[in-house]
């Protein structure tokens, strides 16, 4: 591979271009500052919080905005717009607001600021974010702030850095997201070009001053890329036309890895993929056939082939990114029991449940997937698990995205004849993991309990564990009801979710990989986690 | 009947056309399973007041009809609404990619013709030799290579091997230098296909030329054989090379739809894909129906270009 | 007699190209006149006779054989439990996963390397024959038993259903073929028969515009007036003259539409909307293998690619081979090439 700096290319550019058109920080072919170019998967289509779902959306402004706390690479609360968060009892905390900070607009960022955020949530589809957990709040001055929970609600903080504060105006119509974001984060909105680029840059009156960060980010420009096809993507970083690639499929891994150009970073993120069952459709509504079925399933295998080696087997829903909720012990534990690949014992589990169901192998079934390649692959290692034994006849069905969704979530998703894999994204705080798939009450259509799992043990164990302060009295209840829900096993685990980046060796320093895909970019300026990126010189 | 009366004859016979082309779209979109609101909302907890209001908002609740109708009418005052996903209106975000489109779009063009037609000509003139053979075997070789491949193919050897090209497109305006430089890889790509089809289109209609009296005239008179094909038998070939290609407009689309992702290029193709796997119906209608204007117009073109141009034709 | 050029592209019928004209310029295609009037059998064997002169299309022929041939025999074949056909060329089990290391380069056990699963990619890329020739040739036949009758009702009937036909036919042709499926596939889900009903229904249209074609040339023929003078029932004219003329652009049609369906096929495949995952089809194995192409693991993709190019290729020549048999010097079909889809 030809060098980076002495390519043809850009010679042949400086001898027949007469426009700049900056690419990649090396020689600051953009002008004063420096540059970096990563990427983004597919367009950004929204710029506003409350209505963006996408994770694209998210990841785009993730740099723009700012909320009250910021949680860093361990999971740890970091005061951001926010200077301290004060329980005076169940339902009430009181926020200390950072004074002197400003949004990009110039408006000066106050308690109104806040208040009106939380509150234009209402009736947006990501209204769950907020009222989940909000009932009111009440503005003392402006930089203090009550707010009032409708329940003890213990992910409160973690909450809290998922909502973007913006600016009042945007609340009563004054100001429209929709041409752009505005927030007080260390980027400002520069310029999107529809399936182009989006361009964020510097802002220069950042409110952070203290050690270890630089007080104005490193980096003046961040351009993404829009790079739809991963093949594209990979060459695109192989040739040095892009500094940062995200979320490089798998299988690409181990060549990027021999590529001493390029670094690869990778770390255990928080989610899972899964099988479900349709537990109201026999064999599946049999427990031993469910754990027959998730003692198939050849984790290791499947790492291998389809993930390079990358990431662990998964035989409890709550990632080992959450250290103090869950440990490596107790998912050992979980695999011995319930879940782990033993073909011998799986057998003996099928016959036992198929006799009881009375149903008669081999029992013809398909697995649910969409077009996402790392699942399809590991649909199809299932499938070719299952049809090396007697009991099963499967095939694999995939559909697009929406086609997917929609019957993943239809209303009779557990009474179809497929099993169905899907990923989960939870975040920092246990409850994600469990609650939209194993709360009775959030069988679907409500969310996401495909399966329709029922088992009011859980749902105590949850709507506690939900509403209790103590770390260590809410693990002990997480534990309780992993067990009971890795016991009825109405879903076999696969393996925990990670997070890959790939960036030009020579061109970024200081990267880290963020576990939650929302926060992809973060390591670009986040001094609250002290870390932040510069691009390499020449 | 005059050519006039034909031409109006024809022009009002692309209305139920169009029309029947805006009940398929709306009716294809609408048989789709799902529906923007599960694209919205995905696996994000909803109360049964949000999904409904959601519904409400994209009028999902009404009889199919009524909203058909309902789009209809702001059609015809030129609204194409706004897009489900995210809040822009749909003709900006046609505006935004439509130029892109049809710059990749006219470069595979004039690459086709500037290939296909000279091809084809030699073809022609030295019939059934090994370089008339030859030609159609290297024709149909382009079109045979799925175009995906031969793209990825492209981008891995000049873009990455030998480094000559971005392999995506570079951030300077459409017409700079180096986004034309850029543009070349996926307009050959796209071209390809259509290249093949000049060639042999140009074959065919110059063989057919050089079959008339005129030619046995003109080489009699002692013109060179030069003369006699470029200034006879091309021009009038031309006629009906270019009454066919005009037609064209289809198959790019078809073809932009791939090569506009392998190559990242921000066009019409990628939307309407993306468009119409999100459930975005304002934008499927739209683009749609955009695309069967410009094909209905193009036929419309090509008939009346060619009745005009053919003396030989009565009504 | 040369075409009326104007055939296919409105309802218009254009006089003027009378037989009398046609016979000054006639002495070169003596072949074609006397076509018309020849007896079927006799025409299919000049037909064969002149495409035997032409090599390419002969070695296109050979080719298609050859791979049809190592489809068939690539697996055996069990109908109803009986063993059908027992030779197993290929040597391993195309879906078999773990038959040896991912992404092992070809060398003398694997040919053709191994891919992700482990799966021997030279297995797969002579099992994947026949999923490309039967796509190919179940769409293309089933839109011509659609496409065909269609036509023929349309230009022999004529009148309003006519004009029903052809107003469907035209707007179904506004709409890019390749969008069209998309919109087919998700609406009706992915697996074969499901795609082979998507490309069904976008591909019946040109027949149906060629067949109307030409049943209303022929209805202006000369002999087929005379035939008519003479008393000849309208089912001895569409039986003698109709159908033998209609037929040559029709097969030509089909033969070539056979390569456009397998590529389609694999850039549904390519966008995701492709077979059941794991299919030993080539179009699939391309767009399942095009991450690794970057990377180095040439060997997945390119098989796969240059068994598609082949076929298609060989189809095309075969196609063009035949055009040219059956109507040599006519060249009818270059008003007709933008239905060529």
């Amino acid at each position: 591979m030809p060098p980076f700096t002495t390519s043809r290319r850009r010679l042949l550019r400086w001898v027949g271009a007469a426009s700049a058109a900056g690419v990649a920080g090396c020689s600051g072919g953009t002008g004063d500052g420096t540059e970096l170019v990563a990427t983004l998967g597919a367009d950004v289509s929204n710029y506003d919080p409350t209505l963006a779902n996408d994770t694209t959306s998210r990841k785009a402004f993730d740099l723009v905005y700012e909320s009250l706390v910021a949680v860093d690479f361990e999971g740890n609360v970091r005061p951001t717009l926010a200077t301290s968060l004060d329980r005076r009892d169940d339902l009430t905390w009181r926020l200390s607001l950072r004074e002197g900070v400003t949004f990009h607009d110039g408006s000066d960022f106050t308690a109104a600021d806040v208040k009106a955020t939380f509150e234009r949530y209402e009736g947006t589809p990501r209204e769950s974010d907020v009222y989940l957990w909000y009932d009111d709040a009440t503005i003392r001055d402006d930089y203090t702030l009550d707010v009032t929970l409708s329940e003890p609600y213990a992910p409160f903080q973690l909450s809290l850095g998922g909502v973007p504060i913006v600016p009042e105006a945007a609340a009563t119509g004054d100001l429209d997201l929709s041409t752009g974001p505005v927030g007080t984060g260390p980027y400002a909105f520069d310029t999107h070009e529809p399936d182009r680029l989006y361009r964020l840059v510097r802002a220069d009156d950042h409110w952070y001053g203290g050690d270890g960060v630089p007080d104005t980010p490193p980096i003046e420009t961040i351009t993404f890329r829009i790079i739809v096809e991963q093949s594209s993507q990979l060459a695109a970083l192989q040739a040095g036309d892009i500094d940062l690639a995200n979320n490089p499929p798998a299988d690409a891994v181990a060549d990027l890895r021999d590529d001493d150009a390029i670094t690869v970073s990778d770390r255990l993120a928080g989610g899972f993929e899964m099988l479900i069952f349709p537990l109201a459709t026999p064999p599946f509504s049999n427990r031993d056939v469910r754990e027959g079925v998730a003692r198939l399933v050849p984790r290791e295998a499947i790492i291998d082939a389809v993930y390079g080696g990358i990431g662990q087997p998964a035989y409890a829903p709550i990632s080992p990114l959450l250290s103090d909720y869950t440990s490596d012990a107790f998912l050992q534990e979980m695999g011995d029991e319930y879940m782990r690949y033993d073909p011998d014992r799986a057998r003996e589990l099928l016959t036992a449940g198929f006799d009881e169901t009375g149903v008669s192998p081999p029992y013809e079934t398909t697995i649910v997937t969409n077009e996402t390649g790392d699942r399809v692959r590991w649909a199809q290692l299932v499938r070719d698990e299952l049809n090396g034994t007697d009991f099963f006849d499967v095939s694999l069905e995939q559909f697009e995205w929406n086609t997917y969704i929609e019957r993943v979530l239809s209303g009779d998703s557990h009474r179809s004849d497929a099993m169905m894999a899907l990923g989960w994204s939870g975040g920092w705080d246990p409850d994600t993991y469990l609650r939209n798939m194993f709360y009775s009450g959030q069988a679907t259509p409500s969310c996401c309990n495909a399966a329709h799992y029922a088992n009011d043990e859980v749902d105590r164990l949850l709507d506690e564990a939900l509403t209790t302060y103590d770390t260590a009295e809410r693990r002990a209840l997480y534990e309780r009801a992993q067990r009971q829900v890795v016991s009825d096993v109405p879903v076999a685990f696969v393996r925990f979710g990670t997070r890959i980046e790939a960036y030009r060796t020579d061109a970024v320093e200081g990267f880290r990989t963020y576990p939650l895909d929302s926060g992809e970019f973060s390591a670009i300026y986040a001094p609250w986690a002290n870390t932040y990126t510069t691009v390499g010189g020449s | 009947m005059s050519l006039r009366r034909y031409v109006v004859r024809r022009t009002l016979l692309t209305l139920p056309i169009l029309l029947g082309v805006s009940v398929l779209t709306f009716g294809l979109v609408k048989l789709l399973p799902g529906t923007p609101v599960d694209y919205v909302l995905q696996f994000q907890e909803a109360t049964p007041e949000l999904r409904a209001s959601l519904r409400a908002q994209y009028h999902l609740d009404e009889p199919l009809w009524k909203q058909y109708l309902l789009w209809l009418n702001d059609v015809l005052h030129l609204d194409f609404g706004d897009r489900v996903v995210s809040d822009r209106s749909v003709s900006a975000a046609i505006a935004e990619r439509l130029p892109e489109t049809l710059v990749l779009g006219g470069a595979a063009f004039l690459i086709a013709l500037l290939v296909g037609v000279p091809a084809g000509v030699v073809a022609a003139v030295r019939r059934g030799t090994l370089l008339d053979e030859g030609s159609r075997v290297v024709a149909l070789a382009g079109i045979a290579t799925p175009n995906f491949w031969l793209g990825l193919l492209l981008i891995l050897v000049f873009g990455v091997h030998l480094d000559l090209v971005s392999v995506i497109p570079p951030v300077a305006p459409i017409l700079a230098p180096e986004s034309l430089a850029f543009l070349v890889l996926p307009a050959v790509t796209l071209g390809t296909a259509s290249a093949a089809l000049f060639t042999r289109l140009t074959r065919s209609a110059v063989t057919d030329q050089l079959r008339q009296e005129y030619v046995r005239t003109a080489r009699a008179k002692g013109l060179t054989e030069r003369t006699v094909i470029v200034k006879h038998v091309l021009r009038n070939s031309l006629v009906s090379v270019v009454t066919v290609a005009a037609v064209q407009v289809a198959f790019l689309l078809d073809g932009a739809v791939v090569i506009e992702r392998v190559f990242s290029w921000p066009g019409l193709g990628r939307l309407l894909v993306r468009a119409i796997l999100q459930r975005d119906f304002p934008v499927v209608q739209a683009v749609v129906l955009l695309v069967a204007v410009a094909v209905v117009v193009a036929n419309l073109l090509a008939d009346v270009l060619y009745a005009w141009l053919d003396p030989r034709i009565t009504y | 007699m040369p075409r009326n050029p104007l055939d296919g592209r409105g309802r218009l019928r254009v006089r003027g190209f009378g037989s009398d004209e046609a016979a000054a310029d006639a002495p070169a295609t003596p072949d074609s006149e006397a076509d018309a009037d020849a007896p079927p059998t006799d025409r299919v064997r000049r037909g064969w006779a002149r495409f035997r002169r032409d090599r390419a299309a002969v070695a296109g022929l050979a080719i298609i054989a050859l791979m049809a041939l190592l489809a068939v025999f690539a697996r055996p074949i069990e109908v109803g439990g009986v063993v059908v056909q027992p030779v197993a060329l290929a040597p391993y089990d195309p879906g078999a996963s773990g038959v040896a290391p991912a992404y092992l380069p070809p060398s003398f056990a694997h040919p053709f390397g191994t891919d992700w699963a482990g799966r021997d990619v030279f297995s797969r890329v002579l099992y994947g024959g026949r999923y490309s020739l039967s796509i190919g040739v179940i769409a293309v036949g089933i839109a011509l038993l659609v496409g065909v009758p269609l036509g023929a009702v349309a230009g022999y009937v004529g009148g309003w259903v006519d004009e029903t036909i052809m107003r469907l036919v035209d707007v179904l042709y506004a709409f890019p073929f390749l969008v069209l499926a998309i919109a087919l596939v998700a609406v009706f889900g992915q697996g074969f028969w499901k795609l082979v009903g998507a490309l069904v229904a976008v591909g019946w249209i040109s027949y149906a515009r060629l067949v109307r074609g030409e049943v209303l040339s022929v209805s202006e023929r000369d002999y087929v007036l005379a035939a008519r003078a003479v008393g000849a029932s309208d089912g001895h004219i569409l039986r003698r003259h109709v159908v033998p003329n209609a037929i040559a652009p029709v097969i030509v049609q089909a033969t070539l539409n056979v390569g456009t369906v397998v590529l389609s096929a694999a850039a549904l495949g390519f966008l995701g909307l492709g077979l059941e995952p794991g299919t030993a089809e080539w179009g699939s194995m391309l767009s399942a293998g095009r991450d690794t192409l970057v990377g180095g693991e040439w060997w997945v993709t390119v098989f796969p690619g240059l068994a598609i190019f082949l076929f298609v290729l060989s189809i095309n020549l075969v196609g063009d081979g035949v055009r040219d048999a059956l109507d040599p010097d006519a060249d009818t079909d270059r008003f007709r090439t933008r239905e060529a889809r």
